[in-house]
């Protein structure tokens, strides 16, 4: 009994004692401020730790004399998940005091907190300048860049810049005072008034290549916003990503993927627009759609003889595609004639249009229009597309779509919208400007010869990004010319 | 032993439960929209009406609502994040034929007297929003009955606790006071050929148009509003703006256009224009945007036309008590509330061009080929 009652007294205080020291613990967090380190630049997650205690599993070492409890850098680097292949690591310490050294060489390399000198460096077999105290960031700068979080600049012709957030955190760069608001208390009847600004490391796109006067630049963003601006205002590089910002009208773009300079007024919208008119003016339309085909494509297709309708079309208007390059979001966005923030379709995922459709045009105009589509159902429009299969399972439904197409024209109706996307199909598969590509680009262009020959009235012809391209080349989804721009015609 | 085993359980049941109440401690009652404690709690509103007036959380709660994802960073890093739920603050302001852009300022004042100003930039490119639901529950006491959220700024404009709602049309922003027809105004301006699909229609500048008839240097102009005819409603930036033209003459004329712009920045049927303190009103489209809002059109001595009041209303012309007609000549006649009658009427004459007429108190008043009307102090 004695025993048990021994045996109980000890539970209890164990119990009692892991209580105090929770609270206590906790007590004690309470009163300690500790600053914040942020681990950020290009890493797919930016790590702001303020609780050494949450760090990861703590090492013991000695370094100068003096025993550390330190958690691995290389441990802290993985929890951030750095993009592409890591080069540098920027420690910068609270007076700005900035070391780098290479992200292959941190094996022995430590991040410690103590009460005397904050979050500090501890590499063992680096210089000594290298172990600086009161860090306030590690700056992860990747070598290179990858897709998905490089800052992307072209223009028509070329790609001009592409850098990522680490590499332009080791760059100079304005800290901006960015005005937020003014607030004001009333105490005693009399205003007390304070002024909020944050400052923000910026840049203008003419810190990174020249610009011309007047030059317009149309900024988008992963989230397809689609915004035509001049210089004036500023891309903020926050954390793992770039922003912009315009002070007087308060535009705010987050995660802005890239910029092209003195952009072609022409772009993948003007379907809509351009179907609008021709159909508010009793013309009969004819819209084709060919997946995949890419403005350098085309413009090499013709040169080398696959495309001989369509150079006999006379040279296409280059026009703008939007981000993400996604097929459904370049078709939602020609047919509503609204950037992807606007019409409702910015990822692979979404089918529901936002925004009124060159078919809810039709209606209203009592049009009879009809939508073929090669491919499966993407979008939910209001003419329900016809989807054609692959019935003689040669790999494409082109063939059974330039039949349906054919039939169709005979029936006769005042929009038909075809979608073909064997260019889509053969680029993803076999290259961007392989001789399968060309082929199946060569085949399209016989298609079209015969059904536009038989169309009594306007026709446009465009090119829409499929991801295809980016993804044959290893990539996805790139924000690059090559890949941005498609060729556009009117037609009769 | 069994006992002190019980006693044991017992002592952690109870630390378990005094546990999960304390975490499920935040949790509000009730649901979305749902009557509530607070409902009766009283907003005051000033400058809304002429007197001022109270509303209630049950008032905001029978407005259609939006619920919108808002994160906004604090000093320290931390980030407020909220889903809010609650009428926009356009919805409320719907109800008296306004826009939070009408204004110049909106300050929202708490029960704890912190107050902030929303400015002008603020509104005219954020949505506000009302909110008496915050992640999906309702507010917590300390800030009912509503809490004001602003997505995209930073939290010090997120007022709990309102008290007290001031919209101010003074300070920074003023409203138009002049308004210049467009039709009359394009007659004496470069005209330009500008290619449009098949046609070669005629257009005029932007930064002409302002340059003449507006306060081209006025450094306030941040952004300019367009409305069309069709409903569409706009805000372009200055510096887009004024490398503009104005297509005037063809199709889908006025139309504002730019040959380096895409053509979802166009803007067909333009009715009017807000410059800073100028208005730039096309008669033509202006007609077919009544027409299109079913409001009649004026009938005076058997000319059709446009009432002078819903050239105010349109624009938001600020009434005075005296107005200056200016004919394309340069000639100008100055009338008064009285000489106005019951209002007046802009119309096209049998040459085409515009004319005011107008019988009050001095008999009737005519202004031939009509370039623009000032509201004098």
């Amino acid at each position: 009994m004695l025993k048990k009652n021994w045996l109980l007294g000890v539970c209890l205080g164990l119990l009692g004692l892991a209580i105090g020291w929770t609270a206590m613990g906790a007590v004690s967090r309470a009163h300690r401020y500790i600053p914040p380190l942020k681990v950020t630049g290009d890493v797919t997650d930016v790590l702001t730790l303020q609780d050494p205690g949450r760090l990861g599993n703590m090492e013991k070492i000695t370094f100068q004399g003096a025993s550390y409890q330190a958690v691995k850098l290389a441990d802290l680097l993985a929890k951030a998940g750095p993009q592409a292949n890591a080069g540098q690591l920027y420690f910068v310490a609270l007076d700005g005091f900035t070391t780098a050294i290479k992200a292959t060489d941190i094996d022995h390399s430590y991040i410690a907190f103590t009460a005397k000198n904050g979050w500090e460096a501890i590499n063992l077999l680096h210089p000594n300048s290298s172990n600086i105290k009161s860090i306030t960031e590690i700056v992860v700068v990747s070598e290179g860049s990858g897709e998905g979080f490089t800052f992307n600049v072209l223009d028509p012709e070329t790609d001009l810049v592409k850098i990522t957030p680490g590499q332009l955190l080791t760059r100079p760069l304005t800290l901006y005072p960015y005005a937020e608001g003014k607030a004001v208390v009333q105490n005693d009847g009399k205003d007390y008034e304070n002024q909020v600004f944050t400052k923000r490391r910026v840049f203008k796109i003419s810190d990174l290549t020249p610009l011309q006067e007047g030059d317009m630049l149309l900024v988008m963003g992963e989230k397809g916003e689609y915004r035509l601006v001049d210089d004036s205002g500023y891309f903020e590089v926050k954390d793992n990503s770039i922003n912009y910002l315009h002070p007087d009208t308060r535009t705010k773009l987050q995660k802005v993927q890239g910029v092209i300079l003195r952009p072609p007024a022409a772009g993948i919208m003007d379907v809509y627009y351009d179907g609008r008119r021709y159909l508010e003016s009793g013309d009969k339309l004819l819209v084709v759609v060919l997946d995949g085909l890419t403005y350098q494509q085309c413009d090499y297709a013709m040169a080398n003889g696959y495309a001989p309708f369509l150079k006999s079309a006379g040279k296409a208007t280059q026009a703008c595609g939007v981000y993400p390059r996604e097929a459904n979001v370049g078709l939602a966005t020609l047919l509503t004639g609204k950037a992807p923030e606007e019409n409702g379709v910015v990822t692979a995922s979404d089918h529901t249009l936002q925004a009124p459709s060159i078919f809810t045009e039709a209606n209203k105009l009592n049009k009879k229009a009809v939508f073929l589509d090669a491919a499966p159902k993407q979008l939910d429009t209001e003419t329900e597309p016809v989807s054609i299969s692959d019935r003689n399972a040669d790999g494409s439904a082109d063939d059974e779509l330039f039949e349906a197409t054919g039939a169709t024209l005979e029936q006769g109706c005042d929009l038909m919208m075809v979608r073909f996307h064997a260019i889509d199909d053969t680029g993803r598969r076999y290259g961007f400007l392989a001789p399968e590509t060309m082929q199946a680009i060569s085949v399209t262009d016989r298609y079209l010869a015969g059904i536009v020959s038989r169309w009594p009235g306007k026709v446009i012809v465009t090119g829409v990004q499929g991801a295809g391209s980016a993804e044959a080349a290893g990539a996805h989804a790139s924000f690059d010319s090559e890949g941005m721009f498609v060729p556009y015609w009117r037609m009769k | 032993m069994k006992n002190v085993c019980k006693l044991l359980l017992l002592f952690l049941a109870l630390l378990l439960l005094t546990v999960t109440v304390a975490a499920c401690g935040d949790k509000a009652q009730g649901g979305a929209a749902e009557p509530g404690p607070y409902d009766q709690e009283k907003i005051v509103v000033h400058g809304l009406q002429e007197q001022d007036f109270e509303i209630t959380l049950a008032d905001l709660k029978k407005l259609p609502t939006i619920t919108k994802h808002a994160e906004a960073p604090r000093s320290n890093g931390e980030m407020v994040i909220v889903d809010a739920t609650g009428p926009l603050l356009d919805t409320f302001l719907q109800q008296y034929g306004k826009t939070q852009k009408d204004f110049s300022r909106i300050r929202f004042t708490a029960k704890d007297q912190y107050s902030i100003a929303v400015p002008s930039d603020v509104l005219a490119n954020r949505q506000i929003i009302l909110s008496y639901i915050n992640d999906g529950k309702p507010l917590d006491e300390e800030m009912q009955p509503v809490r004001i959220v602003i997505p995209e700024e930073r939290a010090m404009y997120w007022v709990r606790n309102v008290a007290r709602i001031d919209f101010e049309t003074g300070g920074d922003q003023k409203s138009p006071n002049k308004v210049v027809f467009l039709e009359t105004a394009a007659k004496s301006l470069p005209q330009q050929d500008y290619e449009y699909f098949d046609s070669v229609d005629k257009a005029v500048k932007t930064s002409d148009l302002i340059a003449k008839y507006a306060d081209i240097n006025d450094s306030s102009v941040t952004n300019v509003f367009m409305k069309a005819s069709d409903g569409l409603q706009k805000n372009e930036s200055k510096a887009n703006f004024l490398s503009a033209f104005i297509k005037i003459t063809g199709d889908e004329a006025p139309k504002f256009l730019a040959p380096q712009f895409p053509q979802g920045m166009h803007i067909r049927g333009l009715v009017y224009i807000i410059y800073g303190q100028t208005a730039i009103f096309d008669y033509a489209e202006g007609s077919t945007l009544l027409s299109n809002l079913n409001i009649p059109k004026q009938v005076e001595e058997g000319k059709e036309g446009i009432a002078f009041s819903q050239i105010f209303k349109q624009t938001g012309l600020i009434g005075g008590n005296r107005y200056k007609f200016i004919s394309a000549d340069g000639n100008s006649v100055v009338l008064t509330i009285n000489d106005l009658g019951s209002g007046g009427l802009i119309y096209r004459n049998a040459q085409g061009a515009l004319a005011f007429t107008c019988t009050g108190s001095s008999g009737k008043k005519n202004v031939d080929d009509l370039l623009a009307i000032e509201v004098l102090p």
